[in-house]
This record gives structure tokens, sequence and C-alpha cells, in this order.
């Protein structure tokens, strides 16, 4: 008998695709998943949400609620405040019919932070930074209006639904994935999801407080009043890093500045007045 | 090595087996040392051979083997036949080197 | 952002060095494949008869790790699934210099045969997260004579 071994030829037991190649398939082929993905979460929540009664945000809440309580916990004449802030939202919602069960809360809370922001539950957020920023109740009607907007029109459910559906299915991703390497690249993707209001949401809201103003004060003039004094604020450095927060939540406020101040029909309309007891340095 | 004549088939081909004296075995766990795992770091990021982690292995189934061997010639062995090996990680660090095999004697 | 530039960096790293890596050592294994073709390798176990001449096991190893972009790869084709071209290369490489080794390892024992060949591969990691990524190939048979 013989005993010998042959050449046998190469390639047999590796592929011949260039790596390089078969990763941009992988890359593109995850990439249309993740949007399909997204997309299709993003449909589900904006049918979804307007079937859902405010009770079921409010039930949602009810966990968090107590702390909050604590948290918003305020000195006497900061509840002056926040009582002002209560009837003027009262007073602008009364233009509206509001939908069955939403009940509107003014939550006032005393940091020097350059925001106001509508939450789940029928909550809207005003922190004192934003209060020293204005000086005619328009100005800051405009404001809770436009987080009245957001409100009615359910996007803080809206913006939590998608987010969840995105993060869940994020999460299931990365689960299956045996490298950290999934998770890098999703978490990204997942923090710019995270409860942020798109633009076509933020337009809606602006309409929909424009013409609660309207109604109010007859005329719009000096709904522009935030927009400005931000744009003032963030020519320096102390202003625009208490913007920061405002910049992440809103983005796009030039064009949106511009859009609002073509409505406006009025200018030179007479402004109501900020109360004095609303500034933290006026007190 | 050892004058021990070591297969893994079932023969020591042209030599006649007179007795069968049952199994022997070596083992040995190891675990490498935190240098070596800084240099496997780098190379899992570039690729290619572990030589340090290749040359552990390589040391520890000589140990192994060496006990098995031990093992034979204390039963008057003169050849260990079908013998394997087994590889088996202990933790994420450790790892046991098993060899095993049929201690005979040839004439 | 700042993970997603080291992730970048480290994949373009890895595939520049790993494939460099890659292709150096093939072409060593098909040059040695060449000078070791004279000893050669059965896996069956039973030996030419009648048969007069030595006989010893020959075993060869070794480990070899896997580059940032061949992980990166292997993690996105856990998402979608089928063939891990990546690994491939990697075990193919990893058994062709385990028996290679085998084959120098029974020279050195002045032996040109080796018979009932056997392979071990083992991953070193185990698959756990931030780990070493390696895989072990044992090579080992029993090595005789062509001339006794």
């Amino acid at each position: 008998m013989r005993y010998h071994n042959p050449k046998i030829p190469e390639g047999i037991n590796i592929s011949s695709t260039h790596p390089l190649a078969d990763f941009a398939w992988m890359l593109t082929g995850i990439a249309l998943g993740l949007l399909a993905l997204v997309v299709s979460a993003h449909l589900l929540a904006a049918w979804l949400v307007p079937q859902l009664p405010f009770q079921f945000e409010q039930k949602i809440l009810r966990t968090v609620e107590p702390v909050w309580e604590i948290q918003t916990k305020l000195a006497s004449a900061d509840e002056k405040k926040a009582d002002y802030l209560q009837k003027l939202a009262n007073r602008l919602a009364q233009q509206d019919t509001l939908p069955e069960g939403l009940v509107v809360k003014v939550r006032y809370i005393n940091t020097p932070k350059i925001n106001a922001f509508a939450t789940l539950g029928g909550n809207i957020l005003i922190h004192q930074g934003l209060l020293d920023n204005l000086h005619t109740e328009n100005g800051l009607a405009m404001v809770i209006a436009h987080e009245l907007g957001h409100l009615v029109h359910r996007d803080p459910l809206l913006a939590t639904g998608r987010a969840t559906v995105s993060l869940a299915a994020i999460a299931l991703i990365s689960g299956f994935s045996e490298t950290r390497v999934a998770e890098n690249l999703f978490s990204l993707s997942a923090q710019s999801l995270l409860l942020s209001f798109s633009r076509q949401q933020e337009r809606r809201a602006d309409q929909y407080a424009l013409n609660l103003l309207n109604g109010y004060y007859g005329h719009t003039a000096g709904a522009t009043e935030f927009f400005e004094s931000v744009e003032t604020l963030a020519d320096n450095t102390r202003g625009y890093n208490q913007l920061l927060e405002f910049f992440d939540t809103h983005p796009n406020r030039g064009a949106r500045m511009d859009t609002i101040a073509a409505t406006i029909s009025d200018p030179t309309a007479p402004l109501v007045p900020l109360p004095d007891f609303l500034s933290s340095t006026r007190r | 090595m050892t004058d021990i004549i070591i297969t893994n088939i079932e023969v020591v081909p042209g030599r006649t087996i007179t007795q069968h004296l049952g199994m022997v075995q070596g083992n040995t766990v190891r675990t490498k040392h935190a240098g070596r795992d800084i240099m496997a770091g780098f190379k899992n990021l570039v690729g290619g051979e572990l030589i340090g982690y290749t040359e552990l292995l390589t040391e520890s189934r000589e140990e192994a083997t060496q006990r098995m061997v031990a093992q034979a010639q204390a039963i008057g062995a003169n050849a260990i036949l079908n013998v394997r090996f087994s590889t088996s990680s202990i933790t994420s660090g450790a790892a046991e080197l098993f060899v095993y095999g049929t201690a005979v004697v040839l004439e | 952002m700042f993970e997603v530039i080291t992730l970048l960096t480290l994949t373009v790293i890895g595939y520049i060095f790993g494939s460099l890596n890659e292709r150096r050592h093939f072409r060593s294994i098909l040059e040695r494949e060449e000078t070791l073709r004279g000893v050669s390798t059965f896996t069956t176990r039973i030996p030419p008869q009648p048969y007069s001449g030595a006989s010893h096991l020959a075993t060869g190893n070794v480990v070899i790790s896997i580059d940032y972009f061949k992980k990166i790869s292997a993690g996105l084709r856990s998402l979608v699934g089928g063939r891990v071209n990546a690994y491939e290369s990697l075990v193919e490489r990893a058994r062709r210099e385990a028996v290679l080794r085998m084959k120098a390892d029974a020279q050195r024992q002045g032996l040109d045969m080796i018979f009932n060949v056997k392979l071990e591969t083992a991953s070193i990691t185990k698959g756990a997260k931030g780990q070493i990524g390696a895989v072990e190939v044992l090579a080992y048979g029993t090595g005789l004579s062509r001339t006794p």
C-alpha cells in the first residue's frame, strides 16, 4: 500500500467574499432594519396615543407624583408665583375646550434654568430662569399656551411611547448580540430619540398657542418675546449655559420665531407687564 | 523526554503487547499571569498568534504528559497507548489540561 | 460621539493590521506546508503492516487571537445571522498551523507519517464580554516512519 498526501487546492474552506464587502452589507442591512423598526414604532405610537384616555397618563404618573410634590415644595413667596402661573394657564385654557380628562397642573421650579416644558399627566414645568427673562404677561402666556398645545396634542405621551418602543427594540437587539459594539452604537441613537418633540410637533403647538393668545388678548403681539430674549442671552456664556437644556429640547428656534413673528397682525397693541413678584431680583 | 513510547492508536506497530496495565492519566491546571493578559489584550486589536498563550499551553500539556508518564513508569509500563488530550476551561482565567491513555508492557 | 470615533479607529486599525497579519501568516503556512510535504497525515487508526520502525506521539498547538475588525464583524453578523466569514479564516489558519507544528514535531523525532490525527479546537474566551478572544487548536497523532 502507498501512503502519501496529494496537494489539496486552496480556498475550499474559506469564503471568497471580501471581508469589507461583507462588513458593508451587514451594516446596511442592520441600519435598514433599525430604521424600519423605528419608523414602525413611530407610526404605532402616532396611531395608538390619541386613543389612550388622559386617565391612563395620570395612572402612569401616579407613582412619580408624590416625589414631585416633595421636590417642588415651595416657600410662601414661591407659592404666590405658582398660584399666579396656574391661574394664567387656567384662563388661557378656557379659550379652548380641553379634551376630556385633561387637568392642567402648572409646577413652578425655583432654579435659574431658562426652560419650560410639558410632560406626562398634564404637567407643565416652569423654571424661575424663564420668568426672569420675560417682562410681559403676553410673552409668558405664549410660553404657557405653547406647552398647553403640547398637552392637548398628547405630545409627551407620544414622545415617551416612541422612546419606549425604540429603546425596547434596541435592548432586544443588543441582548442578542455578543459584543458590546451594538450597545455602543445604539445608545447614541437612543439618546437623541428620548423625549424630544419633532419640529412638526413644535409648529403645531406654536399654532395652537397663537390661537389661544388671539382669543385671550384679541391680538398676538408680544408672542416672540421669549425667543427674542433667548437670542440676546445666547450671545453671552453664562446665559448660554443656562439655556443648554432649552436648546436640547427645542431645536430650530430661529425658524419658529420667524413664523410666529409673521402671524402677528397688530405689533403695536398694548402689552400687559408681568407683576414684580415673579422676578427673583425685583422681589 | 523518556524512553516510554506514546501513541494514540491501539498498538505500537511492529511490537507485541504482553500486558495491559489499565488507564494512566496526567493533568494540570494553569493560569496565565497579568502581563501576558495585557499583551494578549493588545493582540486582540491587531490579530495574530498569542505566543505567550501557545507556550503556556504547550508547557502545561508537557507537564500533564510527564505526570502520566510518571504514573506509567511507577506501575512498570514501557508504553502508553490510545492517548487522548482534553482541555477545559475552569474559570475564565484558568485551563485544565488533561491527558490519559492505557499503560502496557511491550515485549 | 467619542465612543463611535474610538470604535471606528479600532476597527480600521484592526482591519489593516489584522489582514496584514493574516496574509503574512497564510504565506508562511503555504511555504512550510511545501517544506513539510514529506510528512504525511492520516486520520485512520490502522498502521501499515508489517512495520518494524519507531513510533511516538507528535503534537502541535497554537493560540491565535482575533483582531478588532473580526470581532466587530462577527458582532454584526450575530445580528443578521449566517456565515461568519471573519472567523472562518481564523480557525482555518489555526488548524493548519497546529498541523504544521505537529508535522515539525514528528520530523524532529525522525518520523514522516502521522496516523490517527486528532484536532481539538477550544475557544479561550468562552464568549465573555470584554475578554480575550482567541482560539486554540491542538493537533496530535501517532508518528511512524516510512523507512524502518
